[in-house]
């Protein structure tokens, strides 16, 4: 098949996707770093970590702090 | 990175929002997806923005790093087997509702049963792109192009057929 042929189709193909508007707040909200799911669960491991340990630490009667 | 970058970049974007949105919609089932695809090139462009010596053109620059991204993340999240009948596909469904124009919908709909890759083939071939800089925006050997590209035109001679055959 010769390819040529669909360069017309192709053409008006990008005319009508280049009417379709890109919003500027869609732009920025792209180059806005995603917070990774992973990331998340790594720092609520780290706060229940030292809540707890500050809690056994008090409530314990073992701190002499 | 500073403000005069992001206004140049937003302009840069919306300049170029047609290669854009085709790639996209080439590639995505949904308008859903298409804003997901949409979302990724976008921030893929950014963060190669910083690199980009104007040593070729904009254009050339914006195909490599979306068709690039294009394809790693099909490879990650879209094993679809593209053997089934086009007319079960989602795409058959989804470019038949977008659009009116006959040629239209059959280009869009024999380019996205093609793979990732092969898709990204024709299309560099429809913008004018000779063997050696499509093998080169893709990461490609020339030989590697080329035996695609015969490939590709004998399946979207048989898909545009049965198409055409179905329309009727």
């Amino acid at each position: 098949m010769n390819l040529n042929k669909l360069q017309p189709a192709w053409n008006q193909f990008k005319v009508a996707n280049s009417l379709i508007d890109i919003h500027e707040t869609e732009i920025l909200s792209a180059l806005e770093p995603k917070k990774s799911v992973l990331s998340h669960y790594t720092t609520k491991v780290v706060q229940n970590i030292f809540a707890y340990s500050f809690l056994i630490l008090t409530l314990n009667g073992g701190c002499s702090i | 990175m500073s403000l005069e970058m992001k206004n140049r970049f937003i302009a840069l974007i919306k300049g170029n929002q047609g290669l854009i949105n085709s790639l996209c919609r080439l590639y995505s089932n949904s308008e859903e997806e298409l804003k997901d695809y949409r979302q990724d090139v976008i921030l893929s462009l950014w963060q190669a923005f910083p690199n980009f010596r104007e040593e070729s053109k904009i254009s050339t620059w914006m195909y490599r790093v979306a068709l690039n991204t294009l394809i790693s993340n099909q490879r990650k999240i879209n094993n679809r087997i593209v053997t089934e009948s086009y007319s079960n596909t989602t795409e058959y469904n989804h470019y038949q509702a977008a659009g009116s124009d006959d040629e239209l919908l059959v280009l869009q709909q024999a380019i996205g049963l093609l793979i990732p890759m092969d898709k990204a083939v024709v299309i560099l071939h429809l913008e004018g792109y000779v063997h050696k800089e499509i093998a080169d925006i893709l990461s490609q050997s020339e030989t590697n192009i080329s035996t695609r590209l015969n490939r590709i035109k004998k399946q979207l001679g048989k898909t545009i057929k049965s198409l055409h055959h179905e329309s009727k």
